[in-house]
């Protein structure tokens, strides 16, 4: 990635992982610029944790290699020992040693030196946990638990922090407000952190860096914008955000659907029949030229805005638009629609239906 | 998938055969742990080697002249007899007193609990003598049954108890929801899913009773156990006593491996670890005043009347003359014995322990299972043949305190094992990968992790080795080194010159000694069942 002499931080380098005759991970690339954040997403039971347990060490790679720094840390022949790799991870439901208090934890990876006392109060004040350092992991809330997690990951200096889904068990209100805590902690560290989370939204809004993980290969890797914008195969499209695919027939840099002209993003090299991937909120009600006909069946109200159920052609809920509370049509009504900005377009196989 | 299959890189890695040893944690099982263990493990095996090795030396036709003439025929038959009725009426009381404590109204439950345990610190020849003090006519099976059955009805109550506690009475009241009335879901749900704790304890019950010695040579009942102690006492015959403690051991491993049959063979649904809410409480009502006399018959016969035996024969004792000194000389005998036996017994149980909970390999599952041989061996018959092991081969330590303590550890490191294992399982893998992530070394997670978080079923182990210790009576008869004495040995031979005055201190200060921590260990045990004091949870 980077164009610089300087090797990135993490390079994973057609990486297999096989329990047995099941197959996990299969020839995964992957590199990490330092002093970024990476989110890995997939789905659950997608090999993630797989990954981030062959980089942590924990696990050993079936063929590929793992380099941190440029320093060969896993591959034929050689597994440097999880305690030399200097890879901090904070796990799910953050694993605080429970016979320790929070300043032991967080010290724990620290060797005795005059240093110490003060590396640890400065991860505390990082973690904005002042005045807890007696306290017991038992005696804290889910969300300050992740943090002194974070905090005992984070003082030893480590060259990579892994965040395995650090979130999920917070209850939804708190995710947010943690989630926004720790990358700035993060940021302020200037840490090289790959977050590895089934959340898309999680990973679109945090990362510098979205490695979507399918099928056991990391599919694409780009920043958030492109990935969502400009995703390298249908299977990442509909992965991530919600999508609608239709048919269309190509004529150049535009396509002909059944919700009238579409702009290409990616025209060079489709053939005349592609599968288009339109964003909800890419369809507008607007009455212009070029737009189409469709039927409201049914609307849901979500606040700030509205999903929009349409048949187009007698087809019933043929196209869901996500629009903006003032633009939200009544039901059982007629409207004129279109679709803006440009699309992602990929070849129709035959077989796809 | 198949691009990955045929990859050179792959098919060389699999051909060199080094990824493949790998366990679930991607790790090999530290060597020194792996060494350590296995040698315990083979000393375990010594006994069982010896008769082993014996039985060859006299050739199949002697073997078969001593196993099937009637006597030996008839010895069977008692064994099982005994062994039956123990078992059922140990399965009846423990599991309706545990119901009774844990999940119905009765008054005073925790109090209960505790002492509905105690009678597991009543070593089996005390209790027998407390009965045989009293009416000296009482003698034979009936006897046998009412003592055993009185010490041994806790071994099925407490994992009984601590099952009922675990389980998830949203199912009982989806039972009720669904028309079915409280005593059917007692008895076709509830019992149903505590089944396995009943087959197990059921086991140790039996295991119990085919290997004890003290209550049937006490009640003159002519069992395997005092018959094998009557071939080596009388003339030395050790060919009978090895034949008959091969066909001892045959059915108690028979019996063990029944129990792994029921329990593998029915499915049950594992309650998740998460925190059971508080059950509602069946109301007895009329039944009340039945349960409780059930429960005070219990408590009476098992703690009450010993003690009440106890004190008479200390009165009696403090008439003619009180060797003070000669107590205490032997219960500080006791006392050492019992630390020197669960301190080598919990150090030596510590790497199976830990190799057992984290690396499920093939050597290690080996090596775990064979420390389990010794548990089916009745401590007459590791006496015995750590007495023929030790005049042959290890003649320096031959009735001297190394090779009892041997005896201890061989006897009881399944104990440990066990209390080791479940304790660092209960510790979840992802901490000890935590702290290698941050620097530690393999050796450095062992004490800095590990084995704080284990220490208090480390101790809880060290406990239930002690007081097994404390209570053991064969194995110390046989191999305690001359001129000591302990309060089992000294209580003993007073009992059997029925001379009951001077055996009452003894019998007191052992039940005394092996009360306290008992009561300690069974709040633990209820307490981790419950949830109640552990410091891992998230």
């Amino acid at each position: 990635m980077s164009s610089n002499t300087e090797p990135a931080a993490l390079d994973v380098v057609g990486v297999g992982k096989a329990f047995g005759s099941n197959v996990v991970l299969d020839d995964l690339n992957l590199s990490v610029a330092g002093g970024t954040i990476t989110a890995v997403l997939g789905p659950s039971g997608g090999g993630k944790t797989t990954l981030l347990r062959l980089v942590a060490g924990f696990e050993r790679v079936t063929s590929g290699m793992i380099k941190l720094r440029g320093r060969l840390v896993e591959g034929p022949g050689v597994s440097v020992a999880p305690e030399r790799r200097h890879v901090g991870i904070v796990p799910q439901e953050g694993a605080l040693f429970p016979h320790l208090s929070v300043e032991g934890n967080i010290g724990f990876g620290l060797r005795r030196s005059p240093d110490r006392a003060a590396r640890i109060a400065e991860c505390l004040a990082l973690v904005s946990l002042e005045g807890y350092q007696c306290a017991r992991p038992n005696e804290i809330s889910g969300g300050q638990q992740q943090r002194v997690a974070l905090a005992r990951a984070l003082a030893p200096r480590p060259s990579l922090v892994i965040l395995d889904e650090p979130f999920s068990s917070l209850d939804a209100g708190l995710r947010a407000q943690v989630r926004d805590d720790v990358c700035k902690m993060l940021r302020a560290t200037n840490a090289t952190v790959v977050l590895v989370t089934h959340d898309q939204q999680e990973a679109l809004s945090v990362a510098d860096q979205v490695a979507v993980l399918l099928h056991g290969r990391i599919v694409q890797a780009a920043d958030p914008l492109t990935v969502y914008r400009e995703p390298a195969n249908l299977d990442v499209a509909t992965f991530i955000g919600d999508a609608l695919v239709i048919e269309a027939d190509r004529h150049n840099e535009t396509a002909s659907s059944p919700l009238g002209r579409l702009n290409l993003r990616n025209a060079a090299g489709l053939p005349d029949r592609v599968l288009a991937v339109i964003r909800p909120e890419q369809v507008r009600v607007v009455d212009s030229p070029g737009s189409v006909a469709a039927w409201v069946t049914a609307v849901t109200f979500n606040g700030h805005d509205g999903l929009v159920k349409l048949a187009i052609n007698g087809v019933a809920d043929f196209v869901t638009a996500r629009l903006r509370v003032d633009e939200l049509p009544a039901p059982n009504t007629e409207v004129r629609v279109c679709v803006i900005g440009s699309v992602s377009a990929y070849p129709k196989l035959d077989n796809v239906c | 998938m198949t691009a990955h299959a045929t990859s050179p890189d792959t098919v060389l890695a699999h051909r060199r055969g080094r990824w493949h040893t790998r366990t679930r944690s991607g790790r090999r099982p530290p060597f020194l742990l792996i060494v350590i263990a296995a040698l315990t493990a083979l000393v375990t095996l010594i006994p069982f080697v010896y008769l082993v090795d014996r039985a060859i030396e006299l050739g199949w036709a002697n073997v078969r002249a001593e196993l099937f003439q009637k006597r030996t025929l008839d010895l069977l038959l008692r064994s099982l007899a005994l062994t039956g009725s123990v078992t059922f009426l140990c399965v009846v009381i423990g599991v309706s007193a545990a119901w009774l404590v844990v999940r119905a109204d009765v008054p005073g439950r925790r109090v209960w609990q505790v002492l509905l345990i105690l009678p597991l610190a009543v070593p089996s020849y005390a209790a027998a003598y407390a009965w045989v003090s009293w009416r000296p006519s009482m003698a034979g099976f009936g006897a046998a049954t009412l003592v055993l059955t009185i010490v041994s009805y806790p071994y099925v109550f407490l994992p009984v108890a601590a099952a009922l506690y675990r389980l998830d009475s949203a199912q009982e009241e989806v039972a009720r929801s669904l028309g079915w009335r409280p005593w059917s879901v007692l008895l076709r749900l509830t019992l149903r899913q505590v089944h396995p704790a009943i087959t197990a304890g059921a086991l140790l019950v039996a295991l119990y009773v085919l290997s004890d010695f003290g209550a049937v040579a006490t009640m003159r009942y002519e069992v395997f156990t005092w018959v094998i102690y009557g071939a080596y006492e009388a003339g030395f015959n050790p060919s009978r006593a090895a034949i008959l403690a091969l066909a001892l051991i045959a059915v108690a491993l028979v019996l063990v491996m029944g129990e792994a049959r029921v329990r593998g063979s029915a499915a049950f649904s594992r309650i998740g670890s998460g925190a059971p809410r508080p059950q509602s409480l069946m109301r007895l009502g009329r039944l009340r005043p039945i349960a409780l006399g059930f429960l005070m018959l219990v408590v009476g016969l098992g703690i009450a009347f010993p003690a009440w035996r106890f004190v008479y024969w200390i009165g009696e004792a403090f008439r003619v003359s009180t060797p003070i000194a000669e107590v205490f000389a032997a219960l500080r005998q006791s006392l050492w014995f019992a630390t020197l036996a669960a301190l080598v017994t919990i150090v030596l149980a510590v790497p199976i322990g830990i190799l057992a909970a984290r690396y499920r390999t093939r050597t290690v599952m080996a090596v775990e299972r064979s420390t389990y041989v010794a548990h089916a061996l009745p401590g007459i018959v590791i006496g015995i043949t750590l007495v023929f092991v030790g005049v042959r081969l290890l003649r320096p330590i031959y009735q001297e305190t190394p090779l009892l303590v041997l005896a201890y550890v061989v006897l009881f490191l399944p104990l440990a094992v066990g209390s080791v294992r479940s304790s660092v399982e209960q510790s979840p893998v992802r901490l000890e990968e935590v702290a290698r992530s941050l620097g530690s070394t393999p050796r450095r997670v062992l004490t800095r992790v590990t084995l704080p978080l284990a220490a208090p079923g480390l101790a809880a182990g060290a406990a239930l080795v002690f007081v097994a210790t404390m209570k053991e009576l064969p194995a110390t008869l046989l191999l305690h080194p001359t001129g000591t004495d302990t309060l089992a040995t000294r209580m003993w031979s007073f009992t059997s010159t029925t001379n009951y005055a001077a055996a009452a201190p003894y019998a007191a200060a052992l039940v005394l000694f092996t009360a306290v921590p008992t009561a300690l260990l069974s709040r633990f045990l209820l307490d981790r069942a419950t949830g109640h004091s552990d410091v891992v949870q998230h």
